[in-house]
Protein backbone atom coordinates (compact mmCIF):
# COMPACT_ATOMS: atom_id res chain seq x y z
CA UNK A 1 0.00 0.00 0.00
CA UNK A 2 1.54 3.30 -0.95
CA UNK A 3 0.93 6.01 1.74
CA UNK A 4 2.08 9.32 1.33
CA UNK A 5 2.39 11.37 4.17
CA UNK A 6 3.16 14.66 4.70
CA UNK A 7 3.02 16.81 8.04
CA UNK A 8 3.22 20.50 8.74
CA UNK A 9 3.94 22.14 11.71
CA UNK A 10 2.01 25.02 13.23
CA UNK A 11 2.45 27.93 15.12
CA UNK A 12 -0.24 27.76 18.02
CA UNK A 13 1.41 29.84 20.93
CA UNK A 14 2.62 32.94 18.72
CA UNK A 15 -0.16 35.48 20.61
CA UNK A 16 1.36 37.70 23.34
CA UNK A 17 4.72 36.40 22.92
CA UNK A 18 5.87 39.69 20.67
CA UNK A 19 7.76 41.03 23.89
CA UNK A 20 9.70 37.92 24.08
CA UNK A 21 12.99 37.25 22.70
CA UNK A 22 13.01 33.63 23.21
CA UNK A 23 12.29 31.20 20.50
CA UNK A 24 8.60 30.37 19.58
CA UNK A 25 7.88 26.52 18.56
CA UNK A 26 4.83 25.17 17.79
CA UNK A 27 3.21 23.04 20.07
CA UNK A 28 1.65 20.44 17.50
CA UNK A 29 1.63 18.83 14.35
CA UNK A 30 -1.31 18.61 11.87
CA UNK A 31 -0.97 17.28 8.41
CA UNK A 32 -2.68 14.41 6.39
CA UNK A 33 -2.32 11.53 5.14
CA UNK A 34 -3.16 9.84 1.83
CA UNK A 35 -3.79 6.16 2.10
CA UNK A 36 -4.51 3.87 -0.93
CA UNK A 37 -7.25 1.31 -0.12
CA UNK A 38 -7.44 -0.97 -2.22
CA UNK A 39 -10.58 -2.80 -3.47
CA UNK A 40 -11.59 -5.46 -1.31
CA UNK A 41 -11.12 -5.66 2.36
CA UNK A 42 -7.81 -4.47 3.98
CA UNK A 43 -7.44 -3.64 7.74
CA UNK A 44 -6.80 0.71 7.58
CA UNK A 45 -6.17 2.68 11.11
CA UNK A 46 -6.45 6.71 11.49
CA UNK A 47 -3.74 8.20 12.82
CA UNK A 48 -4.51 11.78 12.89
CA UNK A 49 -7.21 12.91 15.24
CA UNK A 50 -9.64 14.93 12.93
CA UNK A 51 -11.73 17.84 13.80
CA UNK A 52 -14.38 18.02 14.57
CA UNK A 53 -14.29 14.10 15.19
CA UNK A 54 -13.26 10.60 14.53
CA UNK A 55 -16.19 9.18 13.96
CA UNK A 56 -15.96 7.25 10.58
CA UNK A 57 -18.81 9.10 9.12
CA UNK A 58 -17.19 12.24 8.97
CA UNK A 59 -13.83 10.41 8.45
CA UNK A 60 -15.10 8.39 5.32
CA UNK A 61 -16.77 8.59 1.94
CA UNK A 62 -20.16 7.32 2.10
CA UNK A 63 -19.57 5.37 -1.59
CA UNK A 64 -22.06 2.98 -2.15
CA UNK A 65 -21.02 -0.62 -0.98
CA UNK A 66 -18.35 0.38 1.81
CA UNK A 67 -18.97 -1.59 4.70
CA UNK A 68 -16.84 -1.31 8.14
CA UNK A 69 -16.15 -4.53 10.11
CA UNK A 70 -14.88 -2.87 14.00
CA UNK A 71 -13.58 -5.37 15.75
CA UNK A 72 -14.54 -5.25 19.65
CA UNK A 73 -12.18 -7.21 22.04
CA UNK A 74 -15.64 -7.16 24.83
CA UNK A 75 -17.52 -9.68 22.86
CA UNK A 76 -14.85 -10.57 20.31
CA UNK A 77 -16.76 -9.79 17.22
CA UNK A 78 -17.41 -7.06 15.05
CA UNK A 79 -19.55 -3.62 15.08
CA UNK A 80 -20.75 -3.43 11.69
CA UNK A 81 -22.02 -0.64 9.30
CA UNK A 82 -22.15 -0.07 5.82
CA UNK A 83 -23.44 1.94 3.06
CA UNK A 84 -27.00 1.75 1.48
CA UNK A 85 -28.57 4.19 -0.65
CA UNK A 86 -25.77 6.54 0.14
CA UNK A 87 -26.24 6.27 3.68
CA UNK A 88 -24.53 5.06 6.51
CA UNK A 89 -26.27 1.96 8.37
CA UNK A 90 -27.37 1.03 11.12
CA UNK A 91 -27.63 4.85 12.08
CA UNK A 92 -27.63 4.46 15.53
CA UNK A 93 -24.01 2.41 15.05
CA UNK A 94 -22.83 5.22 12.47
CA UNK A 95 -23.73 7.88 14.76
CA UNK A 96 -21.34 6.59 17.06
CA UNK A 97 -18.64 4.11 15.75
CA UNK A 98 -14.95 6.04 15.73
CA UNK A 99 -11.75 4.87 14.35
CA UNK A 100 -9.51 7.13 16.57
CA UNK A 101 -5.62 6.80 16.44
CA UNK A 102 -4.28 3.82 17.80
CA UNK A 103 -7.68 1.83 16.82
CA UNK A 104 -7.96 0.16 13.60
CA UNK A 105 -10.72 -1.61 11.42
CA UNK A 106 -11.61 -3.62 8.20
CA UNK A 107 -12.86 -1.68 5.82
CA UNK A 108 -14.26 -3.29 2.56
CA UNK A 109 -14.18 -0.93 -0.36
CA UNK A 110 -16.28 -1.69 -3.86
CA UNK A 111 -13.52 -0.08 -5.75
CA UNK A 112 -9.65 1.21 -4.70
CA UNK A 113 -9.73 4.89 -3.60
CA UNK A 114 -7.27 6.69 -1.83
CA UNK A 115 -8.40 8.29 1.48
CA UNK A 116 -7.18 11.49 2.77
CA UNK A 117 -6.98 11.81 6.73
CA UNK A 118 -6.56 14.84 8.02
CA UNK A 119 -6.20 16.28 11.60
CA UNK A 120 -3.50 16.17 13.91
CA UNK A 121 -1.22 14.57 15.38
CA UNK A 122 -1.94 13.00 19.26
CA UNK A 123 1.66 13.59 20.75
CA UNK A 124 0.35 11.68 24.24
CA UNK A 125 -0.78 8.56 23.53
CA UNK A 126 -2.30 5.05 24.85
CA UNK A 127 -3.46 2.25 22.79
CA UNK A 128 -5.04 -0.58 25.16
CA UNK A 129 -4.19 -4.19 24.90
CA UNK A 130 -6.32 -6.34 26.34
CA UNK A 131 -5.13 -9.69 26.82
CA UNK A 132 -6.31 -11.60 23.75
CA UNK A 133 -6.85 -10.18 20.59
CA UNK A 134 -7.60 -6.67 19.57
CA UNK A 135 -7.06 -4.66 16.44
CA UNK A 136 -4.68 -1.53 16.86
CA UNK A 137 -2.18 0.66 14.96
CA UNK A 138 0.45 3.20 16.00
CA UNK A 139 -1.04 6.37 17.17
CA UNK A 140 1.32 7.89 15.42
CA UNK A 141 1.66 7.76 11.55
CA UNK A 142 5.26 6.32 11.46
CA UNK A 143 6.00 2.76 10.24
CA UNK A 144 8.81 1.17 12.30
CA UNK A 145 9.43 -1.69 13.83
CA UNK A 146 7.17 -2.74 16.22
CA UNK A 147 9.04 -2.90 19.56
CA UNK A 148 11.98 -0.87 19.11
CA UNK A 149 11.96 2.02 21.27
CA UNK A 150 11.13 5.23 19.86
CA UNK A 151 12.70 7.11 18.11
CA UNK A 152 13.56 3.66 16.12
CA UNK A 153 10.66 1.56 17.06
CA UNK A 154 6.81 1.99 17.36
CA UNK A 155 7.97 1.28 21.38
CA UNK A 156 5.03 -1.62 21.60
CA UNK A 157 5.02 -3.22 24.89
CA UNK A 158 5.48 -6.82 23.44
CA UNK A 159 5.85 -9.58 25.69
CA UNK A 160 6.93 -13.20 26.19
CA UNK A 161 3.96 -15.00 23.34
CA UNK A 162 2.26 -12.09 21.64
CA UNK A 163 1.51 -12.51 18.65
CA UNK A 164 1.34 -10.12 15.63
CA UNK A 165 -1.57 -10.84 12.38
CA UNK A 166 -0.97 -8.57 9.63
CA UNK A 167 -4.10 -8.53 6.76
CA UNK A 168 -2.71 -8.95 3.52
CA UNK A 169 -5.09 -7.82 0.86
CA UNK A 170 -3.73 -9.30 -1.83
CA UNK A 171 -4.11 -12.54 -0.59
CA UNK A 172 -6.56 -12.62 2.58
CA UNK A 173 -4.25 -14.25 4.61
CA UNK A 174 -2.42 -13.20 7.67
CA UNK A 175 1.35 -12.69 8.02
CA UNK A 176 2.23 -13.38 11.37
CA UNK A 177 4.88 -13.22 13.96
CA UNK A 178 4.80 -14.34 17.15
CA UNK A 179 7.60 -13.22 19.95
CA UNK A 180 8.93 -16.12 21.41
CA UNK A 181 11.90 -16.52 23.80
CA UNK A 182 12.82 -13.14 23.66
CA UNK A 183 12.70 -12.60 20.42
CA UNK A 184 10.50 -12.75 16.85
CA UNK A 185 9.97 -15.80 15.28
CA UNK A 186 10.44 -14.22 11.60
CA UNK A 187 13.72 -12.50 12.77
CA UNK A 188 12.35 -9.35 12.76
CA UNK A 189 9.90 -7.48 14.04
CA UNK A 190 6.84 -6.37 12.51
CA UNK A 191 6.74 -3.20 10.29
CA UNK A 192 3.25 -2.26 10.34
CA UNK A 193 2.56 0.52 7.34
CA UNK A 194 1.58 4.10 7.86
CA UNK A 195 -2.31 3.67 7.62
CA UNK A 196 -2.40 0.09 8.74
CA UNK A 197 -3.67 -1.47 11.66
CA UNK A 198 -3.33 -4.93 12.88
CA UNK A 199 -4.99 -7.68 14.98
CA UNK A 200 -2.31 -8.02 18.60
CA UNK A 201 -2.52 -10.85 20.60
CA UNK A 202 -1.51 -9.84 23.80
CA UNK A 203 -0.85 -12.94 25.90
CA UNK A 204 -0.41 -11.59 29.06
CA UNK A 205 -2.66 -9.08 30.65
CA UNK A 206 -3.76 -5.90 29.96
CA UNK A 207 -1.68 -3.43 29.18
CA UNK A 208 -1.30 -0.21 27.72
CA UNK A 209 1.15 1.33 24.58
CA UNK A 210 2.02 4.75 25.32
CA UNK A 211 3.80 6.91 23.46
CA UNK A 212 4.69 10.90 23.83
CA UNK A 213 6.18 12.46 21.27
CA UNK A 214 7.77 15.99 21.41
CA UNK A 215 7.73 19.27 19.03
CA UNK A 216 10.55 21.37 19.14
CA UNK A 217 13.92 21.21 20.96
CA UNK B 1 10.49 -15.32 6.44
CA UNK B 2 7.06 -14.11 6.97
CA UNK B 3 4.04 -17.00 7.51
CA UNK B 4 1.42 -16.66 5.46
CA UNK B 5 -1.85 -17.97 7.44
CA UNK B 6 -4.60 -18.67 5.58
CA UNK B 7 -7.54 -17.60 7.21
CA UNK B 8 -9.69 -19.64 9.62
CA UNK B 9 -7.07 -21.72 10.41
CA UNK B 10 -7.13 -22.51 13.97
CA UNK B 11 -4.85 -21.24 15.87
CA UNK B 12 -6.52 -22.58 19.09
CA UNK B 13 -7.13 -19.11 20.94
CA UNK B 14 -10.92 -18.72 22.06
CA UNK B 15 -12.85 -15.85 21.79
CA UNK B 16 -14.30 -14.32 25.05
CA UNK B 17 -16.45 -17.26 26.05
CA UNK B 18 -19.02 -17.06 28.05
CA UNK B 19 -20.82 -14.03 26.44
CA UNK B 20 -23.03 -14.84 23.34
CA UNK B 21 -21.86 -14.35 20.07
CA UNK B 22 -23.02 -12.07 17.63
CA UNK B 23 -23.89 -12.10 14.21
CA UNK B 24 -23.66 -9.36 11.12
CA UNK B 25 -27.51 -10.05 9.97
CA UNK B 26 -27.43 -8.55 6.44
CA UNK B 27 -27.80 -10.19 3.14
CA UNK B 28 -26.52 -6.64 1.23
CA UNK B 29 -22.54 -7.44 2.11
CA UNK B 30 -23.34 -11.02 1.09
CA UNK B 31 -21.52 -11.53 -2.64
CA UNK B 32 -22.43 -14.10 -5.05
CA UNK B 33 -20.80 -17.54 -4.98
CA UNK B 34 -20.60 -20.74 -6.98
CA UNK B 35 -21.82 -22.17 -4.29
CA UNK B 36 -24.37 -19.81 -3.05
CA UNK B 37 -25.28 -17.50 -6.17
CA UNK B 38 -28.11 -15.53 -5.04
CA UNK B 39 -28.09 -13.67 -1.73
CA UNK B 40 -31.50 -11.75 -2.58
CA UNK B 41 -35.41 -12.13 -1.46
CA UNK B 42 -37.29 -12.00 -4.72
CA UNK B 43 -41.00 -11.90 -5.50
CA UNK B 44 -40.58 -14.70 -7.69
CA UNK B 45 -37.75 -17.07 -9.22
CA UNK B 46 -35.54 -14.90 -11.13
CA UNK B 47 -37.72 -11.94 -10.31
CA UNK B 48 -37.05 -8.84 -8.81
CA UNK B 49 -35.75 -8.36 -5.57
CA UNK B 50 -38.54 -7.05 -2.88
CA UNK B 51 -38.96 -4.11 -1.35
CA UNK B 52 -41.14 -2.61 0.99
CA UNK B 53 -40.67 -1.38 4.94
CA UNK B 54 -43.28 -3.58 6.08
CA UNK B 55 -41.76 -6.74 4.84
CA UNK B 56 -39.73 -7.65 8.01
CA UNK B 57 -37.25 -9.63 8.07
CA UNK B 58 -36.35 -12.27 11.20
CA UNK B 59 -33.33 -13.97 12.02
CA UNK B 60 -34.07 -17.65 13.35
CA UNK B 61 -31.40 -19.58 15.51
CA UNK B 62 -31.24 -23.01 17.04
CA UNK B 63 -27.98 -24.81 18.81
CA UNK B 64 -27.46 -28.21 17.89
CA UNK B 65 -30.65 -30.52 18.40
CA UNK B 66 -32.38 -27.03 19.47
CA UNK B 67 -35.44 -25.70 18.10
CA UNK B 68 -35.56 -22.68 15.90
CA UNK B 69 -35.77 -19.65 18.15
CA UNK B 70 -35.85 -15.39 16.57
CA UNK B 71 -33.14 -13.42 17.66
CA UNK B 72 -34.42 -9.91 18.44
CA UNK B 73 -35.94 -7.49 16.73
CA UNK B 74 -36.64 -8.00 13.08
CA UNK B 75 -35.28 -6.10 10.19
CA UNK B 76 -37.21 -4.09 7.79
CA UNK B 77 -36.85 -4.02 4.08
CA UNK B 78 -35.66 -1.51 2.07
CA UNK B 79 -37.99 1.48 0.19
CA UNK B 80 -38.67 1.29 -3.26
CA UNK B 81 -36.89 3.33 -4.72
CA UNK B 82 -33.44 1.43 -2.53
CA UNK B 83 -30.27 0.43 -5.14
CA UNK B 84 -30.31 -2.56 -2.94
CA UNK B 85 -33.79 -4.52 -3.74
CA UNK B 86 -34.07 -7.61 -1.64
CA UNK B 87 -31.68 -6.53 1.02
CA UNK B 88 -32.80 -5.79 4.30
CA UNK B 89 -31.94 -3.24 6.82
CA UNK B 90 -29.73 -5.29 9.29
CA UNK B 91 -27.37 -5.28 12.00
CA UNK B 92 -25.72 -7.03 15.00
CA UNK B 93 -27.89 -10.24 16.26
CA UNK B 94 -26.88 -11.97 19.28
CA UNK B 95 -26.92 -15.65 19.24
CA UNK B 96 -28.95 -15.44 22.82
CA UNK B 97 -27.70 -19.06 25.02
CA UNK B 98 -25.45 -20.27 22.13
CA UNK B 99 -22.05 -19.12 23.71
CA UNK B 100 -19.23 -18.00 21.77
CA UNK B 101 -17.27 -20.92 21.98
CA UNK B 102 -15.18 -21.27 18.29
CA UNK B 103 -16.06 -24.02 16.42
CA UNK B 104 -19.99 -24.28 17.97
CA UNK B 105 -22.35 -24.82 14.63
CA UNK B 106 -25.73 -22.99 14.86
CA UNK B 107 -28.36 -23.78 12.60
CA UNK B 108 -30.24 -20.39 11.00
CA UNK B 109 -33.57 -19.82 9.01
CA UNK B 110 -34.56 -16.59 7.29
CA UNK B 111 -38.50 -15.79 7.60
CA UNK B 112 -40.27 -13.26 6.14
CA UNK B 113 -43.94 -11.27 7.33
CA UNK B 114 -45.64 -8.64 7.13
CA UNK B 115 -46.07 -6.29 9.94
CA UNK B 116 -48.76 -4.14 8.18
CA UNK B 117 -50.99 -7.55 8.48
CA UNK B 118 -48.54 -8.92 12.24
CA UNK B 119 -47.38 -7.10 14.85
CA UNK B 120 -44.57 -9.34 15.38
CA UNK B 121 -43.31 -12.60 14.43
CA UNK B 122 -44.76 -14.37 17.40
CA UNK B 123 -48.31 -13.01 15.78
CA UNK B 124 -47.30 -13.62 12.04
CA UNK B 125 -46.49 -17.38 13.06
CA UNK B 126 -49.94 -18.47 15.23
CA UNK B 127 -51.63 -15.91 12.40
CA UNK B 128 -50.39 -18.53 9.24
CA UNK B 129 -48.32 -14.85 8.38
CA UNK B 130 -45.39 -16.04 7.37
CA UNK B 131 -44.23 -15.29 3.61
CA UNK B 132 -41.48 -17.34 3.15
CA UNK B 133 -38.17 -18.61 4.67
CA UNK B 134 -34.90 -19.56 3.56
CA UNK B 135 -33.73 -22.72 3.27
CA UNK B 136 -31.98 -23.84 6.93
CA UNK B 137 -28.33 -23.27 6.94
CA UNK B 138 -25.47 -22.85 9.55
CA UNK B 139 -22.80 -20.71 10.95
CA UNK B 140 -19.94 -21.31 12.54
CA UNK B 141 -18.77 -19.27 15.24
CA UNK B 142 -15.35 -18.83 14.07
CA UNK B 143 -11.68 -18.55 15.92
CA UNK B 144 -9.59 -16.01 16.18
CA UNK B 145 -8.30 -13.79 14.44
CA UNK B 146 -11.35 -13.08 12.66
CA UNK B 147 -11.71 -13.29 9.45
CA UNK B 148 -13.87 -10.01 7.70
CA UNK B 149 -16.65 -12.12 6.72
CA UNK B 150 -16.31 -14.27 10.29
CA UNK B 151 -19.71 -12.78 11.62
CA UNK B 152 -21.49 -12.73 8.03
CA UNK B 153 -23.80 -15.62 7.13
CA UNK B 154 -22.07 -16.97 4.47
CA UNK B 155 -23.91 -19.57 3.94
CA UNK B 156 -27.51 -17.78 3.46
CA UNK B 157 -29.14 -18.69 0.57
CA UNK B 158 -32.31 -15.97 -1.25
CA UNK B 159 -35.62 -17.26 -1.42
CA UNK B 160 -38.68 -16.21 -2.43
CA UNK B 161 -41.58 -14.03 -0.83
CA UNK B 162 -44.50 -13.74 -3.57
CA UNK B 163 -45.87 -10.35 -3.33
CA UNK B 164 -49.61 -9.62 -2.34
CA UNK B 165 -50.50 -9.76 -5.86
CA UNK B 166 -49.25 -12.91 -6.76
CA UNK B 167 -50.69 -14.35 -3.57
CA UNK B 168 -53.82 -12.60 -4.95
CA UNK B 169 -53.43 -14.09 -8.11
CA UNK B 170 -53.11 -17.83 -6.98
CA UNK B 171 -56.00 -17.77 -4.86
CA UNK B 172 -58.16 -16.58 -7.95
CA UNK B 173 -56.72 -19.00 -9.39
CA UNK B 174 -56.92 -21.55 -6.95
CA UNK B 175 -60.45 -20.52 -6.52
CA UNK B 176 -61.37 -20.72 -10.09
CA UNK B 177 -60.04 -24.26 -10.59
CA UNK B 178 -62.15 -25.39 -7.53
CA UNK B 179 -65.05 -23.74 -9.44
CA UNK B 180 -64.76 -25.42 -12.14
CA UNK B 181 -64.10 -28.92 -10.63
CA UNK B 182 -67.25 -28.67 -8.77
CA UNK B 183 -69.13 -27.42 -12.17
CA UNK B 184 -67.38 -30.87 -13.74
CA UNK B 185 -68.46 -33.10 -10.62
CA UNK B 186 -72.62 -31.80 -11.24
Amino acid sequence: MRTKTLLLTAALCAAGAATSMAQVYSVNMVGYINQAIPQGFSMIANQLNNSPDNRIITLLPATEGTRIYKFNPANGGFTFMQVVDGVWEPDAVAQTLTLNPGEGTYIFAPAAFTQTFVGEVALTSTVNLPAGFSMVSSALPQSLPLNGAPPAGLGAPVGEGDRVYQFNPATGGFIFNQFVDGAWDDGTPPVPAIGESFYYFNAGAAKGWSRTFSVGP
Amino acid sequence: MKKLIPLLVLVGAMASQGQDWIVNFNNSNLPNTTQHPDRLVRSAPGGPGITGTNYQAVLLFAAPGGSLNPAQAPARFRVSTTLSPGTWQGGDRTLTGIGSTPGTQVQMQVAVFDINRFATYAAAVAGGGILGRSTLFTYTIPTPPLAPDAADLVNFDGFVVPEPSVIGLGLVGAAALFMLRRRKAS
